[in-house]
């Protein structure tokens, strides 16, 4: 129901900005982000970007482990942008704009010596990243107002529109456990529908009446919280497909779950909801055209009227 | 009630002060200049997380049946930066349209997260647990640019700068009853415990966030301004230290028997799990600390 409200409130200022084309402008541009308020460690305890591992004493014991971890958040990388938006004069405005992740990083945790399929000592690499995830913004749009000179501010709501994640989890036991056969996982993953926000600053230089460029420095806070994950492949050795023999086929997520401890014969799970982190600073650089504008339609009228002064003090 | 007095005092001294210039109604013509402004607000967990790195709720109510074969969640997304809030800032227009600003946001009263476990096990012996986390009076100092409209009476506008985390520290009080008399052999030895009281201090490594805020200011007079607004901070902190401050079975202190390797755990990037206390430390996880926040306050320009 919030989706559907604030998806509405969204097409809303759409419609408004359609219904008065005085000030319309549309404007695209491409960008790098980098992970803001990353996690490092999700709520299961994995690494998200880094590696573990572990080191056994001579009874086979855990004795102590190495680790190396690092920040990561679901939205970084690049991005494309594209947005329609409406200046209600020279310096308040309304913008909704688009983000579309063009090619984000994949974080890769990495654990050794730990229990992997069937508890046989294994190493498992867990690769995980959003599949082109679109996020959709209503904005507020301030700008000084200059002539040819910009800057300029806006903020607004983050919705998340799609947000599926990948998690590929490869299997290969350890040396001295018979056969090292890999064999790889692959689950998708839905997320909840979460509200975030956003905002940028940055500085617009008019080459002409309508084409100016820009460039801005962005914020996204958003984190999401998974729903559900859907076994879709397991391959043994890079071939077939074998997901369809594996007991566990779907994790559900939840804030009020309860949890019962039959891991290894149900079909089906539930679990604890934890924190995707999907927020992200970012520098972005594009191009706006203003499709009309009340503003350029007086320049002329302001020059014939400039030119009528003139004249009148000229016969002066 | 006493550490709230300086903010209320202060604001209701800017606030007669507002008042009393307000039978002038001058029209306002300071558009560039120095101010200052004061505000209260309070602010909401965003982009929060609901479980920390050992996957123990924040915010949560647990209930294991049977001592393990099931549990049931209810827990709630958390944030250490929500809570009541004072804002005292410094700020200069450069003209009519743009400013520097440089804002003081204190955690007033910060949000008390609680999860209660209820029928665990601890080392084999039933009880129920009761966690309780919160900042202790955080202070984060935001530098922003600041953009407005320029208005006469009204003026939208934006600010937009970093988040500079000057104290952050969380404490946690961990209250465990033990459902009958227990026998325990680590960290200390007793045979009749009944409860266990620790208190945990953590330390965050420095990290930069950042902030933004829409929102309306009205121009009383020359100098004093009302304003309102929607703020956002996002920020994480990472742990750098965690001390154990306080250990108590059955009401009495026993701290001085914690063996020292116990009683602090150092956090980092990358290293070595070794437990000793010289070496040893464990991955750095991240405390949520972003909010959205609605503030509301005067300013007063020279």
């Amino acid at each position: 129901m919030k989706r559907v409200t604030l998806i509405t409130i969204a097409l809303l200022i759409c419609f408004f900005v359609n219904t008065n084309a005085q000030g319309l402008y549309v404007r695209g541009g491409v960008g790098y982000s980098f992970q803001l308020a990353g996690q490092t460690i999700d709520g299961n305890g994995n690494v998200l970007n880094g590696s573990l591992n572990n080191f056994k004493n001579v009874f086979g014991a855990d004795s102590f482990a190495l680790y190396n971890v690092k920040k990561a958040s679901f939205s970084s990388g690049f991005h494309g942008y594209v947005s329609v938006g409406y200046m209600l004069n020279n310096h308040i405005g309304v913008e909704l704009g688009g983000d579309f992740g063009l090619s984000l990083t994949k974080y890769t945790g990495t654990y050794d010596n730990v229990p992997g399929i069937d508890t046989i000592p294994s190493t498992i690499t867990q690769k995980q990243y959003a599949q082109i995830p679109i996020v959709l913004m209503p904005m507020l749009v301030l700008q000084t107002g200059g002539t040819r000179v910009n800057l300029y501010a806006r903020g607004g709501f983050a919705l998340p529109i799609k947000s599926k994640m990948i998690q590929d989890i490869l299997y290969v036991n350890e040396p001295g456990t018979g056969a090292q056969i890999p064999i790889d996982a692959t689950w998708e993953i839905k997320n909840r529908f979460s509200l975030g926000f956003t905002g940028a600053m940055g500085i617009k230089y008019n080459i002409s009446n309508r084409s100016s460029v820009f460039g801005e420095v962005s914020i996204l806070s958003l984190s999401l919280y998974p729903k559900q994950a859907t076994l879709t492949k397991v391959t043994v050795d890079g071939q077939g497909n074998y997901a369809q023999y594996f007991y566990l086929q779907t994790k559900n997520y939840g804030n009020k779950v309860t949890v019962i401890n039959n891991f290894g014969t149900a079909a089906s799970i539930d679990q604890p909801e934890y924190s995707v982190p999907f927020s992200n600073i970012g520098i972005n650089v594009g191009y706006s055209y203003t499709l009309f504008s009340k503003r350029h339609r007086d320049i002329p009228e302001e020059r014939s009227q400039n030119q009528r002064n003139k004249k009148r003090s000229y016969y002066r | 009630m006493k550490k709230y007095l300086p903010f209320i005092l202060l604001f209701v001294f800017t606030s007669s002060q507002l008042w009393a210039q307000d039978t002038v109604m001058n029209t306002p013509k300071k558009k560039t200049g120095l101010f200052l402004r004061v505000g209260l607000g309070y602010a909401f967990p965003q982009a929060g997380q609901t479980m920390d790195v050992n996957s123990n709720p924040y915010a949560a109510k647990i209930n294991y049946s049977n001592f393990g074969s099931s549990y049931s969640f209810s827990l709630k997304k958390a944030s250490f930066s929500a809570g009541l809030q004072g804002i005292a800032g410094v700020g200069y227009m450069v003209n009519q349209h743009i400013g520097f600003l440089v804002d003081a946001a204190i955690g007033i009263a910060p949000k008390k997260y609680t999860t209660t476990v209820d029928s665990l096990e601890i080392q084999a012996n039933p009880a129920n647990e009761t966690v309780t986390q919160q900042t202790q009076t955080p202070v984060f100092v935001i530098p922003a640019l600041l953009l407005q409209t320029g208005g006469t009476h009204y003026n939208l506008y934006v600010r937009a700068g970093i988040v500079l985390p000057a104290k952050s520290k969380v404490i946690a009080h961990i209250d465990d009853q033990l459902l009958s008399p227990a026998t325990f052999t680590s960290p200390i030895s007793d045979s009749n415990v009944n409860t266990i009281n620790r208190t945990l201090e953590t330390k965050s490594s420095f990290s930069l966030g950042f902030s933004g805020a829409a929102g309306v200011s009205y121009n009383i007079n020359d100098q004093f301004k009302l304003w309102g607004e929607i703020s956002f901070v996002s920020l994480s902190l990472y742990t750098k230290e965690t001390d154990l401050t306080e250990f108590s079975v059955n009401g009495s202190n026993m701290l001085f028997n914690v063996p020292r390797s116990e009683l602090s755990t150092k956090y980092g990037k990358s290293g070595n799990t070794v437990p000793t206390n010289s070496i040893g430390t464990v991955p750095a996880y991240s405390i949520p600390f972003s909010n959205v926040g609605i503030n509301i306050g005067v300013s007063y320009h020279f």
